[in-house]
């Protein structure tokens, strides 16, 4: 745009010009032209590509520089040293990348050229009027164009050079970080696998111990040491149930441990509930005899659908909730009922024990709750929890209807398989 | 042979030395009223006590084997109509005895149940992958629910 600006003064002005050689000139402003339009495709071409543009823009700038230089060393009269410094302000001013050196370097190259003007009209060499005027500001305002040119450019390479640097930077820490996510993950896998050996080991070292204990307990109260005493056989129940009880908090810890971490894995078959609680039922009758509680299975009249599940862990949760209204309930009953609604296989447990509060039943189903009653027997306040991972498992859902001091009802529904049975 | 022995001996826990061999391992039972004859794997040795009195009251016939490499030189020569597995067994383990009776064409068919107190997931789907009759995790188990379900695989 400067050369535009410039170089149009000798073709409106052309008295301007003291010396012969117009045509020199002329041929000067066409080259900057010519020059300028071929770079700014040759940048536009780079820049379009994604290419770095440093090359043509440093290229761009000296030819400036030169031409300028040889324009004005043409266009006016004086030919004193000081072109060559309007060539280093330039070259400075892109160079140096300094504002505030720039700018100092600008004005003494300002105070230079004027004080050349000064000198050269005090010599008697130029006579002071308006065309040496205009030839002063042409060449101050040259100088100050040339400079914020320069620094216009060197601006925009910076800036490149800084985002080229930002992206650098950016995919150096992203790499670290990525590196030091997959050292982590393999310390994560590999604490996991440690984990997982504790607590299979763990477990297994624990069950041995209970399961002889258990086993030689069974044995006793079947009468395979002969006959004992009632008041024997009562204090051996109790700690044959207190074995037990240890022996389904290791069952549940580790049930837990492998839902969360999706280990479990399901063995699906298409079964009658049914067929489930009458199991149930069946190992819980004779506990429930000896808390004098009635336990009763309503089995419905009409054959229920199947519903998709892993047998061994549907019997678990209804050995829960069986296992749970027992323990909470002094006397009364405990009674088992299916029914089918909207393809949903229901099966309520319903006792006439404590009851649960509303405070109680928000956290119910929450790990390790416990509810602030007393109990036969406590739980380790997973069974809940594990009954609600596996129904959702399962595709159905698990809720309650409970009464303080009245009883409570456990529901439980499973997506039936096939609706026309 | 001798090595085999010595290194069984070395393995069950100190307690009760004397009983490390129950005598009742040869015990000749009457062969027309015996249920079946069952090969316990198994190297500890209170539950050797535990579930050989039950199964011998229920009127089977047993054998104990402590290591895996007992297991089996017994099975081919005694040839039980069961075999009860442990997995952490020393010498070789339960899945590698498995492994091995599966491989082999004479005993591919023979009915394992496994008995252990592992409960990894790894190690069921690896048994039923091989063929066994069911995994029961002991201490769920009673003795006598174990016979129990013993004596429903061994009705004829």
């Amino acid at each position: 745009m400067m050369f535009v600006v410039i170089g149009l003064l000798p073709v409106f002005f052309p008295q301007w010009i003291y010396v012969e050689n117009r045509m020199i000139v002329f041929a000067i402003v066409a080259l900057a032209l010519a020059t300028s339009l071929i770079y700014e495709v040759w940048r536009t071409y780079l820049e379009k590509r994604g290419r770095d543009t440093k090359l043509v823009i440093n290229i761009q700038l000296l030819t400036s520089v030169v031409l300028l230089t040889a324009f004005l060393h043409f266009f006016g009269r004086i030919n004193g040293p000081f072109f060559v410094l309007y060539l280093l302000t330039v070259m400075e001013s892109f160079l140096n990348r300094n504002i505030f050196l720039s700018n100092v370097i600008v004005s003494i190259m300002i105070f230079a050229t004027t004080a050349e003007f000064t000198w050269l009209t005090f010599q008697k060499e130029i006579v002071l009027g308006f065309i040496p005027i205009v030839e002063l500001m042409v060449r101050i305002l040259s100088l100050v164009f040339m400079r914020a040119y320069g620094f216009v450019l060197a601006q925009k390479i910076i800036s490149e050079e800084e985002s080229r640097n930002k992206v650098q930077e950016t995919a150096a820490r992203l790499e670290k970080v990525t590196r030091e996510l997959k050292t982590s993950n393999v310390k994560l896998k590999e604490f996991s696998a440690l984990k997982d050996e504790f607590v299979s080991v763990a477990s297994h070292e624990l069950r041995a111990p209970m399961t002889t204990i258990k086993g030689y307990i069974a044995m006793i109260l079947e009468g395979d040491a002969g006959k004992i005493p009632p008041k024997v056989k009562d204090f051996l129940r109790e700690s044959y149930e207190s074995n037990d009880r240890m022996i389904r908090l290791i069952n549940n810890m580790l049930n837990v441990s492998r839902i969360e971490s999706g280990r479990m894995i399901m063995d699906l078959n298409d079964i009658q509930i049914e067929k489930a609680i009458e199991e149930v039922v069946k190992d819980f009758s004779l506990e429930a005899k000896e808390h004098g509680l009635k336990l009763g299975y309503q089995r419905p009249e009409k054959k229920l659908p199947k519903v998709r599940v892993d047998p061994d862990r549907i019997r678990e949760v209804i050995a829960n909730l069986v296992g749970n209204a027992i323990n909470f309930t002094a006397h009364g009953s405990i009674l088992i009922k299916n029914r089918f609604e909207d393809g949903m296989v229901i099966t309520e447990v319903e006792d006439t024990g404590v009851g649960i509060s509303r405070e109680d039943q928000k956290k119910l189903f929450k790990k390790f709750s416990q509810v602030d009653v007393i109990s036969l027997r406590k739980g380790s306040g997973l069974g809940l929890y594990i009954c609600k991972m596996l129904i959702t498992e399962f595709g159905g859902e698990i809720w309650l209807k409970s009464k303080v001091g009245k009883g409570t009802t456990f529901f439980f529904s499973l997506p039936a398989i096939d609706h026309k049975v | 042979m001798d090595e085999e022995k010595q290194a069984a001996e070395e393995q069950p826990a100190p307690t009760a030395p004397e009983e490390k061999r129950p005598p009742e391992e040869e015990k000749p039972a009457s062969p027309q009223k015996t249920l079946g004859k069952v090969l316990l794997i198994e190297d500890d040795l209170p539950m050797v006590k535990m579930y050989n009195t039950k199964l011998e009251k229920e009127n089977f016939e047993t054998q104990v084997a402590y290591t895996g490499e007992e297991g089996l030189e017994k099975i081919k020569e005694w040839s039980p109509d069961l075999v009860v597995l442990d997995l952490m067994i020393p010498k070789i383990g339960g899945m590698e005895v498995l492994e091995k009776l599966r491989a082999d064409p004479k005993t591919k068919n023979l009915p394992v149940m496994v008995l252990s107190n592992l409960s990894q997931e790894r190690d069921i789907t690896r048994s039923r992958e091989l063929g066994v009759k069911d995994y029961i995790i002991k201490a769920n188990y009673t003795p006598s629910q174990v016979v129990e379900i013993i004596k429903g695989y061994l009705k004829k």
